[in-house]
């Protein structure tokens, strides 16, 4: 499997970049003047060509402030997730150099100097469609565009009196802390940003090297795409970050001190919270051993925990039951192709493909899948969606059982902080 | 300049530096440890502790942040990725001064030189009470070469005095370098700063090795940290 993603000015059809991800051959010049020279054509006759497929091939075309063309490419990736897709490296590329530098694209040279600053966070973003990547036992990426994902810590309601403590010193009202890439607790307004910004700037924070002290200047999409904000962000301890955004100060000296003298006496709390990695909830929390893994989403706080059930491992063979990392593929594919598509009950007001073909009243509230080798079923509560990955011996009204009862645990628990 | 005269340059690789060095390895990883804010080295609380702050600069793309990397024991990744906004590194590094076994912490201010071109807000925090500008150029470049002078005289234009540090990266001697020794040579003598010669590519399993590879560059890093020290003390003590 491939993903393409090209971006040119709408105007000039000049190309500021290319990324791609997955094997395959880049595409040639040629291949990506035509994709872009058929769009064009389309345009003169007032047509707008919106995407195409190829038996294996998905082409998508998206034009953003009548000054940037983005055209996604794919095998084996839904219309609607390479939808997602171009919105996000959209947004991606505004949180790098701001609205006001992409509309004006006279100077497109320059442009396309400071436009590969982007390139690791829209790279990752490629990797998020691009799932079964060639390594799959390496860093198994099993990211959702548009949610940011979160860890369930028994520690979470200890750390968001810190957290919001913390980014008072810091005259900040955006504070979140990651522990290994995900989002253990952060402030209520932070939770009030658009999804897309909370993905991204969760995203550009875990792609850097942890243990750093960071000063990054970021436009937010939806909230201030023209005045950068300054993302600050310090390496506490082992994979732990903690992250505000902040106007003109503290400077970034301060910044550090006064992280030190916020969190020296919590460290013992931290190094517990990180214990909870990779499996993201709470060992006091047991689950059926038929539960191969869960995947919970909250669309509309924009945020999901994807979790293997490890003790599910500890009794039986490797080989009996898909491995962990094939498991997780299988819970996000199903969420991609099944749950998120009937499920997804959130009035989307985007001009996304999927939101004007399926009205938004006839949700779905459940339903499974069952292949030879396992299970998946989902139910929705409101806005929470649960996606379970079953052993294939479960039967399916015991499913359906468990899986409330899943939901009930997780999202009840007042300290988890769902 | 005669480096080695204060820091003793090969203490890293004797008995008792090799056990103070086994604090700063990752037992999980076999690798350098990482510190985080709220991390030190599990070192007798009787070793001295200095902290400075140096500013590592230059052209975009010549390797600063490999450098930095490089530096702290990490493998930094071959593709280039340009560096956004600041990003600051802490190095722990025990040397040895005389006969004092002491913690330099060492804060590297690095800095996308693109980033420092859009937002003003960037180069003055990190020339901000810097105690050294450390000056990166590539041997494969002479141009980054040739720049130095005047970038060390835009840079010394703050009243603050740091010390200067120059590193030379791509030093590999497969290479065939567009900077020749000669020309660095009289340089350093003229501005009378050391130049260093590190490469940044990681080839294959390095472990241990990997400190005694840029242990060199480290020490005397340390070494011109802690004689501006002296010359401070020496000199407000003629003022007084
Ligand atoms: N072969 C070789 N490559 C190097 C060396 N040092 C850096 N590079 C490569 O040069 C590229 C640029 O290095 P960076 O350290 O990211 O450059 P920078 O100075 O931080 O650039 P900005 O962040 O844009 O200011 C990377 O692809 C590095 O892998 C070296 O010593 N040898
Ligand atoms: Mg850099």
């Amino acid at each position: 499997m491939v993903v393409h993603v090209m971006c040119l000015t709408t105007s000039g059809g000049l190309p500021l970049f290319t990324r791609k991800r997955g094997n395959g051959e880049p595409l040639p010049f040629s291949v990506v003047a035509s994709f872009n020279g058929v769009h064009m054509f389309g345009k003169s006759h007032s047509v707008v060509l919106r995407s195409t497929s190829t038996q294996e091939t998905v082409i998508l075309w998206k034009v953003r402030e009548d000054s940037v063309t983005l055209i996604a490419a794919a095998c084996g990736a839904s219309e609607m997730l390479l939808d997602q897709l171009l919105t996000s490296v959209f947004h991606a590329m505004v949180l790098a150099v701001g609205i006001n530098e992409l509309c004006s694209t006279r100077n497109a040279e320059r442009l396309k100097r400071e436009l590969r600053i982007c390139y690791p966070l829209v790279d990752h973003l490629l990797e998020c469609v691009e799932a079964t990547g060639t390594d799959l036992t390496a860093t198994c990426n099993n990211d959702i565009l548009g949610l940011v994902e979160v860890m369930l810590c028994p520690e979470n309601h200890l750390l968001q009196s810190l957290v919001d403590a913390w980014a008072e010193c810091m005259d900040s009202l955006y504070g979140f802390l990651l522990i290994r890439g995900c989002v253990a607790v952060a402030t209520s307004s932070w939770w009030q940003l658009d999804p897309e910004e909370k993905k991204l700037l969760a995203l550009l924070v875990s792609v850097k090297g942890t243990c750093k002290t960071c000063d990054i200047p970021v436009f937010l999409p939806c909230k201030s795409p023209a005045v950068p904000f300054r993302l600050i962000v310090c390496g506490l301890t082992g994979g732990i970050q903690i992250c505000a955004l902040c106007g003109p100060s503290p400077p970034l000296t301060e910044v550090e001190y006064v992280s030190i003298q916020c969190w020296k006496g919590a460290v013992d709390i931290l190094r517990a919270a990180e214990r909870c990695f990779p499996r993201n909830f709470p060992p006091c929390i047991q689950l059926d051993s038929g539960v191969l893994g869960i995947l919970l989403v909250d669309r509309q706080a924009g945020k999901f925990l994807l979790s293997r059930n490890q003790c599910a491992d500890a009794g039986k063979k490797e080989s009996q039951s898909p491995s962990g990392a094939h498991r997780l593929d299988v819970l996000r594919t199903f969420y991609h192709q099944v749950a998120d598509t009937f499920m997804n009950h959130s009035s989307d007001n985007s001009e996304g493909a999927a939101a004007c073909e399926q009205p938004s009243t006839s949700a779905a509230l459940e339903t499974y899948w069952c292949s030879e080798y396992h299970k998946c079923h989902a139910l929705r509560h409101g806005a929470t969606l649960l996606c379970v990955l079953y052993a294939s011996a479960v039967p399916i009204h015991t499913m359906r059982l468990i899986t409330q009862r899943t939901l009930k645990f997780l999202t009840a628990d007042k300290q988890l902080c769902w | 300049m005669n480096l080695g005269s204060i820091v003793s340059l090969d203490w890293q690789r004797s008995a008792e530096g090799e056990t103070i060095l086994q604090h700063f390895y990752d037992p999980q990883t076999t690798g350098r440890k990482v510190f985080g804010v709220l991390d030190r080295p599990g070192l007798p609380s009787s070793i001295e502790e200095v902290s400075y702050k140096l500013h590592i600069t230059g052209r975009s793309s010549v390797g600063k942040t490999a450098t930095v990397a490089r530096l702290s024991g990490i493998k930094c990744p071959s593709t280039y990725t340009e560096t956004a906004g600041i990003q600051k590194t802490n190095i722990f590094w025990p040397a040895k001064i005389w006969d004092k076994i002491i913690l330099f912490k060492l804060h590297f201010w690095d800095a996308g030189d693109n980033s420092i071109k859009r937002f003003s807000h960037i180069l003055p925090a990190c020339k901000d009470k810097a105690d050294a500008i450390v000056y990166v150029f590539s041997f494969l470049d002479n141009n980054t070469f040739a720049e130095l002078p005047q970038q060390m005289n835009r840079m010394s234009q703050t009243g603050e005095n740091p010390t200067n540090i120059v590193i030379g990266t791509r030093y590999n001697p497969t290479n065939k370098l567009d900077v020749s020794s000669a020309d660095v040579k009289e340089f350093e003598l003229k501005w009378q700063v050391p130049v260093l010669k590190i490469d940044n590519t990681w080839s294959g399993s390095r472990s241990d090795s990997e400190v005694h590879e840029v242990a060199l560059l480290l020490n005397v890093i340390c070494e011109r940290l802690w004689m501006r020290d002296q010359d401070y003390l020496l000199k407000q003590g003629l003022t007084r």
